[in-house]
């Protein structure tokens, strides 16, 4: 704490003014122990010391006077008027992870509170399989509905066109009756062909686990030449 | 924090803030006053209070109280202080009411007694910054490190303030003191 200008002959000012620490042994080691030996052999300093001692000593023994018991009371009064609000429960999960008194129960409230997070995480994820799963069906039975339509057209668009044409004709409206049929037969194509890449679309949205075990082991022996 | 919690924390501490209130205040009833409103206070900030601190939040916080108050009534805190021999003060009341002098003393004891009875003078012309940490360290024998915790300063500033207010009390007690040269 206090240094002494003159540490190797310090007046009795400068001691003075460094007894406060040196009683509270706040001093470094150097000028610790030239206070000391300047005490040791100083009548004046030595007088002072027992001064610091008896104000220390009056100090400790200043009156403690005890609080009137109206303050608890009234204190325990607004505190009753006033209690906790919001459910019980709430307060009593927030004190478990506030009100700790020890590493242990810190510990294994923590250990709680991980264990919690980690079900509400489980759940989570196990819930947007479960609404990816149902998306990818309803895309799948779209698909599929699709598929049906599109073949059903195509099967109607041959029927529908060509019943009628006479190859020997000698204008040229047989031809271009081909020509549209061919061209309607062609988008009916398309339109196939979209709905089985939607349909297969779906199908590799699946979740692994969301198939059957007949699925996977059929999509295994699929992959192996 | 329960009720019943907050409660047995009030119980347990409301000694020294009273002591610590009063010290600083030296008026009994503003000391009431201010105790009474920093538990208030804790228990509305309860969510932030815990056990191990709880001390130190509610010194700070009754500490805060004290010097706004000092802050607000400045002039009569004043006209106070300029009356410190007034025999109807608060504090000097309950120091002579502790000092027995019905029996004769020898010297020594006498000059201590004495000393003892100027103490809570001198106290009262410390600085309120001084005050407070003498009576946290003296009176309520707290560490320099608890203490720093409650005026949020670092404990070499707490060391030094302390010190200082030692060093003030021993100018104003000198001439209580005996004088052989």
């Amino acid at each position: 704490m206090n240094q002494l200008t003159s540490p190797q002959n310090p007046t009795c000012a400068e001691v003075q003014d460094t007894l406060e620490a040196y009683l509270d042994n706040e001093l470094d080691a150097d000028t610790y122990a030239t206070v000391e030996a300047h005490v040791a052999s100083c009548s004046l300093c030595q007088d002072e010391i027992r001064f610091v001692q008896a104000i220390s000593s009056a100090l400790h023994e200043l009156p403690k006077p005890e609080p009137p018991p109206e303050i608890f009371n009234a204190v325990e009064t607004y505190v009753r008027a006033h209690p906790n609000r919001g459910p019980k429960w709430l307060n009593r999960i927030f004190q478990m992870f506030t009100f700790s008194d020890d590493l242990t129960s810190i510990l294994a409230r923590a250990g709680a509170l991980v264990c919690v997070i980690g079900i509400a995480l489980f759940g989570t994820y196990q819930y947007q399989q479960h609404l990816k799963v149902q998306q990818a069906s309803r895309d799948l039975a779209y698909a599929l509905g699709k598929l049906n339509y599109a073949v059903a057209r195509t099967g109607n668009v041959v029927s529908e066109k060509l019943p009628d044409v006479q190859i020997n004709e000698v204008s040229g409206r047989p031809f271009v009756q081909i020509e549209k049929a061919s061209r309607s037969a062609l988008k009916q194509k398309n339109n196939i062909s979209s709905a089985l890449h939607r349909g297969l679309d779906s199908l590799h949205r699946f979740p692994q686990n969301a198939l059957g075990p007949e699925h996977q082991r059929s999509q295994q022996e699929g992959e192996t030449p | 924090m329960t009720e019943d919690k907050f409660l047995e924390l009030v119980h347990k501490h409301k000694t020294q803030i009273y002591q610590h209130t009063l010290y600083l205040l030296k008026n009994r009833e503003d000391a009431e006053d201010i105790t009474q409103e920093t538990f208030i206070k804790a228990w509305e900030h309860r969510a932030k209070l815990r056990p191990k601190t709880a001390r130190s939040w509610m010194l700070k916080c009754a500490q805060n109280l004290c010097f706004n108050l000092l802050k607000r009534h400045k002039f009569q805190v004043h006209l106070t202080e300029r009356g410190d021999t007034d025999p109807e003060t608060e504090l000097e009341t309950l120091i002579h009411a502790h000092a027995d002098r019905s029996n004769p003393m020898p010297d020594e004891i006498v000059i201590q007694q004495e000393l003892k009875d100027s103490v809570h003078c001198a106290i009262k012309k410390l600085p309120p910054d001084m005050r407070s940490v003498i009576i946290m360290r003296e009176l309520n024998g707290m560490s320099f490190k608890e203490i720093a915790e409650v005026l949020e300063q670092p404990e070499g500033t707490v060391k030094s303030t302390a010190f200082r207010a030692r060093k003030k009390l021993r100018e104003l007690l000198r001439p209580y003191w005996r004088n052989d040269e």
